[in-house]
């Protein structure tokens, strides 16, 4: 029988594979500032490779593997920087579904796997729910309010929506097409489209209720612990990129008839470079292995998302120092990447906000 | 002899923990770094009548024999219990290196001297002029019928002052490049010749010491590895405890000290300073989650390599820079020698005080190896960078 370890291995393989053969950088430099953000196909490629129902129950029709499994997947493919769409459907989304307990997530959470079901959460910046209000009407709700940050919301097939009822946070499943539904977007550092939707007097039935008052919140702060610990894997594989990149320009590039790579500053900056990727490895390692349970998920996640951001942000910028004007140009590719690193660490929380949560939780005088 | 691989780790704690409370003295608990030998002595032969002292040693030679994993759980323990470290290089490193390299004379002649106390060794390896740069040591060993004759200037001994025995690096040829003519020779410090001067610390401690050889003998016998293969025979010194080297235990006890100046000079609700704090907090958190993967390993029984470097740096750095975050939440009284009075009531942190923790800090960052040679090691032989 495989065991976990085998599946991760094989999955990180796949995915190495997936980048070898994928466009890499010259396709997300073609996709810059284009809708979706990436490549239709693509999208074809993972539902085929299974890899939209990793993260989705093998009851409710997915492969039904864990949070290790996406994130070996993740860190791989951001390398090639290919980690859309999965991360907003495949990740948030899916999870979201996952742990709905309304009337529409089965059907829903069925059509994932296949990329039926693009579901992408309505949230405000920094994680907040949106202003979004739910009020009855004719056996179902109307839902009026904005969410400013929808990844993947520009092509989903269905918004997942946080919205205040009298009684209570619902979660809705609000197909993108509804009348009512205005989607706009604004463009991230890398270029790729943050969704921003308005609801004006939206009617959903009582069906398209995902997740009831008892649950929704639960669910959508689950899911997006989950999502930041994948959101780290992707964060760690940006470093890994990064570092190899700068390691082999050391290796080349020659000032004063030497190899830079041999002046002692940069050889120490690279090694300390080196080990905070270490030391992010071992953030995430920390956070895969507790993060499969509740009560210990928001500390994996807040350890996860807050070194790998932070690590990540340093490599970036130690990168384009250690790499000189080239990699201050447009034309030479670490500047994808750096961009890249910048909006995934700024996704659903940097590090600074994921210290304050910490803070929050009591661990700093702990 | 007891085989203490066959109890589980679990009982095997506990036991650490029975021996401990129930023979180490409590002002060897306090976390000092440096006891004379006079403090220590009988806590050592206490560890040697109940076999606790040498953990690493086969049992044929009075050792525990531990296995990776209860090593480990021996080390924490005494870290636990803030005990400080005894004479320790007779059992850390010339039993080990004897066993490794030794003939059975030497082994049969010094290793029961280790365990009664008797021999109590030091390192004589850094000279005035030979620190990272170690083999660009000048002491000279020269041969005059079966004795070598010794000559040389050792510094930044430490325990040479309670020691009646040291081993030397010194060179036994000079025309070959400098690590090919180095031996490893054992020499009695009783005799004529040797002269021990004490240096003390930025602490104000005696912990090493300068060590003055004129002349002094030692019998060919005495040899270690080989004439001239001292450099190979060296750099097997301290296998397993490079990895301890690396272990969060220090940060740790500097944490907990943090938290409780910062509660005590009423900073534990400034949100600048519990920032910081939290900072430092999952710093120490993510090296231990690395110190806890090498450890998975060795007690898996697989071999570890260069991570041992990269545990050392982060582990030695955060530590100065939470002793560093202590003395500023200090504010004035940071600046104090001593217990350091707060509105409170007065700090009670024994003799380990705000100004010595944060002294003490800066020596791991400078001993066995330091932290720039670390990050030398890792930039040629992990990265591959070019010289
Ligand atoms: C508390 C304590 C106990 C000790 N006990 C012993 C003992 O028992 N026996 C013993 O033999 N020795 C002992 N030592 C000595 C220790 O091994 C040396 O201090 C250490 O090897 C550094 O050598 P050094 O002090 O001569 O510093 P140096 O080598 O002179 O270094 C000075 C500075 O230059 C830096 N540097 C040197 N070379 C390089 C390079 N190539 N690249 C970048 N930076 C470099 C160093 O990092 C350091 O910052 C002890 C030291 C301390 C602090």
């Amino acid at each position: 029988m495989a065991t976990e370890n085998d599946i991760v291995a094989e999955l990180a393989a796949s995915a190495q594979r997936v980048v070898a053969d994928g466009p890499g950088p010259t396709g997300a430099r073609s996709r810059r500032s284009q809708l979706p953000g990436y490549d239709p196909s693509y999208l074809g490629l993972l539902t085929d490779l299974g890899w939209l129902g990793i993260l989705v129950p093998e009851e409710d029709g997915g492969i039904g593997l864990g949070l290790p499994e996406m994130a070996a997947v993740v860190r791989e493919l951001e390398k090639g920087l290919m980690g859309e769409p999965l991360l907003p459907y495949a990740v948030l989304g899916a999870r979201v579904l996952v742990h709905g307990d309304g009337p529409a997530r089965a059907a829903l959470l069925a059509q994932v796997p296949a990329g039926e079901c693009l579901a992408a959460l309505a949230l405000d910046f920094n994680g907040a729910l949106p202003a979004v209000t739910a009020v009855p009407a004719d056996g179902g709700w109307r839902l009026s309010g904005q969410a400013g940050s929808v990844v993947g919301g520009v092509s989903a097939t269905h918004l997942l929506v946080p919205a205040q009822a009298a009684d209570g946070v619902r979660l809705f499943a609000v197909p993108a097409s509804s009348p009512g539904v205005t989607r706009t977007h604004l463009w991230r550092a890398d270029d790729t489209p943050l969704g921003q939707v308005a609801l004006a007097e939206v009617v959903v039935g009582n069906g398209e209720v995902v997740a009831t008052p008892a649950a929704a919140e639960t669910a959508v702060a689950r899911a997006l612990d989950e999502t930041r610990i994948v959101a780290a894997a992707g964060l760690l594989g940006l470093s890994e990129h990064m570092l190899a990149m700068t390691l082999d320009y050391m290796g080349v590039r020659k000032q004063y008839d030497q190899l830079i790579g041999s002046f002692q500053a940069l050889q120490h900056k690279a090694v300390d470079l080196y080990i905070d990727k270490e030391r992010a490895a071992a953030a995430l390692q920390f956070g895969l292995a507790t993060g499969g349970d509740p009560a210990t998920l928001p500390l994996a996640a807040v350890r996860a998302k807050g070194r790998c951001s932070d690590t990540a942000c340093r490599v970036a910028r130690d990168s384009i120092q250690l790499h000189g004007a080239i990699g201050f140009t447009d034309e030479h590719d670490l500047g994808l990447y750096v961009k890249r690193v910048l909006t995934l660490s700024a996704w659903l929380g940097n590090a600074g906000e994921q210290r304050r949560r910490f803070i929050d939780m009591g661990w700093a005088l702990a | 002899m007891r085989d203490w691989n066959a109890l589980s780790d679990e009982a095997f704690r506990l036991a650490a923990r029975d021996f401990i409370e129930a023979h180490c003295p409590t002002h060897l608990r306090r976390g000092e770094e440096h006891v004379r030998w006079a403090q220590s002595k009988d806590w050592y032969h206490a560890m040697a009548a109940h076999g606790w002292l040498a953990p690493g040693w086969p049992m044929e030679h009075g050792g525990m024999a531990l296995k990776p994993a209860k090593h480990l759980i021996y080390l924490e323990e005494w870290a636990r219990a803030g005990i400080s470290r005894v004479m320790e290089q007779g059992v850390l490193n010339v039993g080990p290196v004897l066993l490794a390299h030794g003939t059975p004379d030497q082994i049969a002649h010094y290793l029961p001297r280790i365990l009664s106390g008797e021999d109590l060794w030091c390192q004589g390896f850094s000279e005035p002029g030979a620190g990272s740069d170690l083999a660009g040591l000048r002491t000279e060993a020269r041969i005059e019928g079966d004795t070598f004759v010794i000559n040389g200037h050792k510094i930044w001994t430490s325990g040479a002052v309670d020691a009646n025995h040291i081993f030397v690096l010194a060179r036994t040829d000079k025309t070959v490049k400098k690590q090919a003519g180095i031996s490893f020779i054992l020499v009695d410090m009783n005799q004529p010749g040797v002269t021990v001067k004490p240096i003390v610390t930025v602490n104000g401690d005696a912990e090493f010491a300068e060590v003055f050889l004129d002349d002094v003998c030692a019998p060919v016998g005495n040899l270690v590895g080989g004439l001239n293969n001292g450099w190979r025979v060296a750099q097997s010194l301290l296998g397993f405890e490079r990895v301890w080297a690396g272990s969060p235990h220090m940060g740790r006890q500097a944490m907990d000290r943090l938290v409780r100046v910062a509660r005590l000079a009423g900073r534990d609700r400034d949100p600048a300073i519990v920032d910081r704090i939290a900072q430092l907090q999952l710093d120490l958190a993510d090296n231990s989650e690395m110190y806890e993967r090498l450890a998975q390993e060795i007690r898996a029984g697989h071999s570890f390599g260069f991570e041992v470097s990269t545990l050392k740096i982060v582990a030695t750095e955060t530590y100065a820079r939470i002793t560093e975050l202590t003395l500023e939440i200090a504010g004035e009284q940071g600046g104090l020698a001593g217990e350091a009075p707060f509105a409170d009531g007065p700090l009670l942190l024994g003799k380990a005080d705000l100004l010595r923790d944060y002294l003490t800090a800066r020596a791991p960052m400078i001993y066995g190896g330091t932290v720039q040679i670390h990050r030398n090691i890792l930039a040629k032989r992990v990265l591959g960078l070019p010289a």
